[in-house]
């Protein structure tokens, strides 16, 4: 846990935005744009980690990939705080000039399967970001890259085999050394574990939160499943079709969820504990990026809809403690 | 023996898989009984052999091969046969398949054929089982698909699978296992790839077929929540074996074996704080398929683990109370006493 007295901010989004026009006629869409993240706002802090969860298609990847700099966001701003150069805005920077502050930023991937190069050479493959980033070659490297492998739970005797030697979650390590090799700033992990087995899960998590500690690192997790944002961040951002709908610190949004869609969302994680009850859950599906409902794009979902809802896309607001929710009612006023 | 209530038994099974490095025992030695209307819930890492029996039933296990034990069927219309004595092409096996043992797979992308729409694929094996003419069968296909909560399935019949998403896919692929009615519906994994929030609502589609017409859901998942919200009974397979066979509450209230007690505690809970602390790990992974450890399979993981007997000899699955047994040293009557 960070303190909250001497907060130091490492990554400012500010009103991101990527929409995609959509040409339609050949898969029966109709044209129009999809927004796949629409006006996402949040802030990082050095050493903190923050969540961002929603289903399929709520954009929160895109948000980690814009981040990344692997595409080129509609508008809005990403500023990142350098320890070195101070404030940077990512956005219009040219490729050339994210170079090196691509060892800064680095992600994990989702699926330790495709996300590993099977014709590298763990030695390679963990060296690639230094030998990218730097002039160097790979054996004046070997130290750093053995070091980063001990850390991350591998043997570094291992070095010079292939990633089909590995089992999932060895892969997993080999990809979180690889991000780690650089001495970055901030990660992204996008459903880090999510691919693995759930006692390979736990180990991975674990490892995650060590290496927190012993890098200082800060973490963007992307995730779907709750229970795993829970255990790793302090604070976290819902988001449902490319918005945030909830945003606030794990603690007060997992207590008292804002909004129904967080409601929804921690009532059907199916729990060892007790059985789901059906009348709780969370009905339809994610609505379609282009063909968006009016008002609130969650309302034809919602069991608290009513009729301002269906016209007024309700703006985030304050609940105080940082808790924001883009609802127009009070859960807690209403006693749901 | 199969009766009444018991729609199929397995007893002692054991599938190998002749590999180049050596013979693979995937499943060895499981034995259980799935009652009608019932869900039986197996758990299990990848490689604990929980997709091998599943598909055994079917005896779609090829390239393994059945070495011993014996799958006894109650069928509707065969009267009891024994699966395991069946030719894997034969006409009997292939007029139990999907009409009366069906089964869910875990990837709606892949297990469906691109190249066809729904439609032609649900009403092929309502012709072909049910006899029925095509009107007859599409008609049939539509309303399997709307039992299923399916959106507007006149128009999903005419659509191809890249055509709808993952979710949806997957409740067509329920669709059409359940179109002939099946007794035993196999599960395997059919929620693995989905939203929490699709998982919901495609548990509560099976949950309700269980209690409607009394079907029979073997259901395979590492997702002990999932497992948690729908099965009665709980087996836990470990690299082949079951080691934990349980009513579902008094697995989850009061786990028995080191193993399901390490796999209860890794998973992060929803509900609970953690404030820096860690999750506890089962240490180290799955051995090595070719070369499994002597005694306990789970012993050089165990944190239980007794010097002298566990690495030595195999616990044998022993009954513990009426409905529950439980594969384990600690729990082997005979030990304690010794100690």
């Amino acid at each position: 846990m960070m303190d909250p007295t001497k907060k130091e901010l490492l990554l400012e989004v500010n009103d991101l935005c990527m929409h995609y026009s959509v040409q339609g006629g050949f898969f029966d869409k109709s044209k129009g744009l999809v927004k796949a993240v629409d006006g996402v706002s949040f802030k990082l802090y050095k050493g903190s980690a923050f969540g961002l969860v929603g289903e399929s298609g709520c954009g929160k990847t895109t948000t980690g990939r814009l981040i990344m700099k692997v595409m080129k966001p509609t508008s809005g701003s990403i500023t990142f705080y350098d320890n070195k150069l101070g404030p940077i805005e990512l956005v219009p920077i040219s490729n050339k000039k994210m170079r090196p502050l691509r060892k800064k930023i680095q992600m994990v991937f989702q699926d330790p399967y495709s996300s590993l190069d099977p014709r590298m050479t763990i030695q390679q493959i963990v060296g690639e970001p230094l030998r990218a980033g730097g002039r160097g070659e790979l054996h004046e490297y070997k130290n750093k890259i053995a070091d980063i492998l001990q850390k991350s739970g591998l043997s570094p005797d291992y070095m010079d085999r292939y990633p089909h030697a590995f089992s999932g979650g060895q892969r997993q390590r080999i990809g979180i050394a690889r991000a780690l090799v650089t001495q970055p700033q901030l990660v992204i992990a996008d459903e880090p574990v999510s691919a693995l087995d759930v006692s390979v899960q736990a180990q991975i998590l674990n490892l995650l939160k060590e290496l927190q500690q012993v890098f200082d690192l800060t973490y963007l997790f992307i995730a779907h499943d709750l229970s795993v944002i829970r255990y790793m961040c302090d604070t976290l951002a819902v988001m449902y079709v490319g918005r945030i709908v909830e945003i606030g610190r794990s603690e007060d949004i997992f207590h008292h969820p804002a909004h129904p869609y967080t409601e929804g969302l921690l009532s059907i994680i199916p729990r060892t504990n007790t059985r789901t009850k059906p009348g709780k859950m969370l009905k339809g599906a994610i609505a379609d990026a282009s063909n968006l409902p009016s008002g609130c794009y969650f309302h034809p979902r919602c069991p608290h809809a009513q009729d301002i809802c269906k016209n007024e896309y309700p703006p985030l607001r304050d609940l105080g403690n940082e808790h924001q929710t883009a609802c127009h009612f009070d859960l807690k006023l209403k006693g749901i | 023996m199969t009766g009444e209530n018991n729609l199929l038994e397995v007893k002692d099974l054991k599938v190998a898989f002749n590999m180049r490095q050596g013979d693979v025992t995937a499943v060895n030695g499981v034995s259980f009984q799935l009652q009608r209307g019932k869900v039986l819930g197996v758990v299990g890492e990848s490689g604990s052999g929980k997709s091998v029996s599943a598909r055994t039933l079917l005896r779609i296990e090829a390239p393994g091969k059945i070495t011993s034990g014996e799958i006894n069927f109650c069928s509707p219309r065969h009267g009891e046969v024994a699966l395991q004595k069946m030719n894997t092409t034969g006409e009997l096996i292939r007029s139990i398949r999907w009409k009366e043992i069906a089964m869910i797979f875990q990837e709606p992308m892949t297990s469906f054929g691109p190249m066809h729409t729904f439609g032609n694929q649900i009403t092929e094996v309502l012709i072909l089982h049910d006899k029925l003419n095509k009107a007859d069968a599409l008609q049939k296909a539509i309303e399997s698909l709307r039992s299923v909560g399916m959106p507007r399935p006149e128009k999903v019949i005419t659509q191809y699978p890249h055509q709808i998403s993952g979710g949806q896919r997957q409740r067509a692929m329920i669709a059409m296992a359940l179109a002939c009615n099946p007794e035993i519906l196999i599960a395997d994994e059919p929620t693995t790839a989905l939203d929490v929030s699709t998982e919901a609502q495609i548990l509560e589609v099976l949950a309700e077929r269980q209690r409607t017409l009394n079907t029979s859901i073997l259901y395979i998942s590492h997702n002990l929540g999932v497992v948690a919200n729908i099965a009665d009974e709980v087996m836990v397979m470990y690299l082949g074996k079951v080691v934990e066979h349980a009513p579902v509450s008094e697995l989850f209230s009061s786990p028995k074996h080191p193993y399901t007690i390490a796999l209860l505690n890794s998973i992060p809970k929803i509900d609970k704080v953690y404030n820096g602390q860690r999750l506890e790990v089962l240490t180290g992974c799955i051995p090595d398929p070719y070369n499994h450890p002597a005694g306990c399979k789970f012993h050089p993981r165990c944190p239980k683990a007794m010097k002298g007997i566990c690495e030595q000899t195999e616990p044998i699955q022993q009954a513990i109370s009426d409905n529950r047994s439980v594969a384990c040293h600690l729990y082997t009557s005979s030990i304690n006493t010794n100690r």
